[in-house]
């Protein structure tokens, strides 16, 4: 596997690992384009430029972002054209504050966009999502899964919009976010959209936030477990199947790392 | 050698008293079978032994080897040898079987489990109770089939070796070849000094783990104790002899509804032109 760092724009075609180290960038925006199958990291890092993807017809992206590490906010925008296929999982173990927008233009017919995020909020942080999805392609698919823990005071907000156009026929949107709020002076927000503009389509979405399951807690401690160690093995167990799908071995190790740090 | 008193132990959920005054006493080595109807107040009894917080205790006092249950956590009881086997064991997403397993047994260490010690200990579990080892790396319950989830409450309890186990019904969902599994892991306890409490409506796991002593429980109280003759008589005849013999009520205390009004209805006239 190929593994380099972006200096500038991009033409990503084959079976490529691409890091995205951000403090190197050289533009305002990068800008990539995506032919055949691609496996790709994007890693935040520090400060880092907005990143504008575009899938190639009948291509398909397994996208793995590893979030900002300090006080930023971040854009990342999507368009698919027709048939395309992204399969994006973000983690986000940063401390910061700051906001991170994605926006999915699936504008090909047949295109399909499958999100999920993983985000740890801790202590001061106060981080906000702002995810956009239109679909504009008829016959497209998107989810939305967006996943968080709030810890020790921390914000977190989840907002997701989801938009069918008029003549986006056959589409289907589907949104899920869930928080876990550990103590009483974390604050956790969702708030799912959908705005659908044509008849025959498929809608739905899902939103939970609050405290961790006391079944799921008394479970655990009946075996032994403190409560914080309960809810240690609670959080990671809750973030880790997002670091799973990371592709790379070493990159999927020093996530676990980090996670374990930060717990 | 672990000794657990019960006395007269008054319980509440949501403001209403589901145990009424139990007393029981469980040694190490012994095995009581706790029989009861559907709705008396069986699992409620272990959840509250254990420290579920829906449980309100308003009366009693719980003592394990002489020391105050009550003041204790969950965790505590667990780590000083308590362990209950639960109806309904929850799915945990997310936490990896074996994770939590290893971290369980390293509660009840000084030093933590190396590695190869832990696996050590998990083949042998695994393989006693036919688990196939590719379960132990799967999220805690989550997809389990019910039989399986009972299979991973009892590896938890020959891993855990507690002084005194709880089973709430474990041999609901089990097939015949599990169920025998079951029973000689209970067997295999009980001659390492292990006590039990046991939670069934069936004689078929009495007759597996053989008890020495029988309480059933009425309307949230002790209503009887005996041996184990008791199992065959409700397993021939239910629970009516109880009645006709003991004078025991069946009938479990009615609650009168509370007559708070909820509102009036609305209806619409209708009008005719």
């Amino acid at each position: 596997m190929k593994r380099f760092s972006l200096y500038k724009n991009n033409d990503i075609k084959g079976q490529t690992l691409v890091r995205l180290p951000a403090s190197t960038y050289k533009e305002d925006q990068c800008q990539i384009l995506i032919e055949g199958h691609v496996d790709m990291v994007l890693e935040c890092g520090n400060k880092p430029k907005p990143v504008q993807l575009t899938i190639s017809p009948s291509s398909s992206l397994k996208l793995q972002i590893i979030g900002p590490k300090t006080n930023t906010d971040w854009r990342l925008k999507m368009q698919l054209a027709d048939s395309a296929i992204v399969e994006a999982w973000m983690v986000d173990l940063g401390s910061y504050e700051g906001q991170i927008t994605v926006n999915g233009d699936l504008k090909g017919s047949g295109s399909v966009l499958d999100w999920h995020l993983a985000s740890l909020a801790h202590g001061q942080d106060k981080k906000t999502y702002a995810i956009y999805f239109i679909h504009d392609g008829g016959h497209s698919q998107a989810r939305m899964t967006n996943h968080g823990i709030i810890e020790q005071g921390a914000k977190l907000t989840f907002t997701g919009s989801s938009h069918i156009l008029k003549g986006a026929t056959d589409s289907a949107t589907h949104q899920e976010a869930r928080i876990i709020v550990f103590d009483p002076n974390g604050v956790g927000r969702a708030d799912p959209v959908l705005a659908i503009d044509e008849n025959e389509v498929s809608a739905s979405h899902a939103a939970t936030v609050g405290k961790i399951n006391e079944e799921h807690l008394f479970y655990l401690q009946s075996r032994g477990l403190s409560e914080d160690e309960a809810r240690r093995l609670i959080t990671y167990g809750y973030l880790r199947p997002a670091i799973e799908q990371f592709t790379d071995a070493t990159t999927k190790t020093r996530l676990s790392q980090t996670l374990e740090a930060r717990l | 050698m672990a000794r657990l008193d019960i006395n007269n132990l008054w319980v509440q959920v949501d403001g209403l008293d589901i145990l009424k005054g139990v007393s029981l006493s469980i040694n190490s080595g012994e095995t009581i079978a706790l029989l009861g109807p559907n709705g008396h107040g069986k699992s409620t009894l272990l959840g509250a032994i254990m420290g579920h917080p829906k449980y309100t205790i308003t009366q009693g006092n719980m003592t394990l080897d002489g020391v105050d249950l009550l003041t204790m956590s969950t965790d505590e009881r667990a780590r000083n040898g308590l362990f209950l086997g639960m109806q309904n064991p929850s799915e945990v997403p997310g936490v990896i079987n074996s994770d939590f397993l290893k971290a369980a047994m390293n509660t009840r260490r000084e030093k933590p489990l190396a590695m190869f010690q832990f696996y050590k200990a998990l083949d042998g579990a695994t393989k006693t109770m036919k688990i196939p080892l590719e379960m132990v790396h799967r999220p805690l319950n989550e997809g389990f089939s019910g039989g399986e989830k009972k299979r991973n409450e009892i590896l938890q309890l020959l891993l855990l070796e507690p002084k005194l186990a709880l089973l709430d019904e474990i041999d609901s969902g089990l097939d015949i070849d599990a169920l025998a599994m079951v029973g000689n892991t209970v067997a295999s306890l009980q001659k390492k000094g292990v006590g039990f409490l046991v939670i069934s409506h069936y004689a078929r796991l009495y007759d597996l783990v053989t008890p020495t002593r029988v309480a059933v429980m009425i309307d949230g109280r002790i209503a009887l104790e005996g041996d184990a003759g008791i199992i065959q008589r409700i397993d021939k005849s239910g629970y009516e002899w109880l009645r006709i013999e003991h004078g025991i009520a069946l009938e479990k205390e009615v609650v009168p509804m509370n007559m708070t009004s909820i509102g009036v209805c609305a209806t619409k006239e209708k009008t005719t032109k």
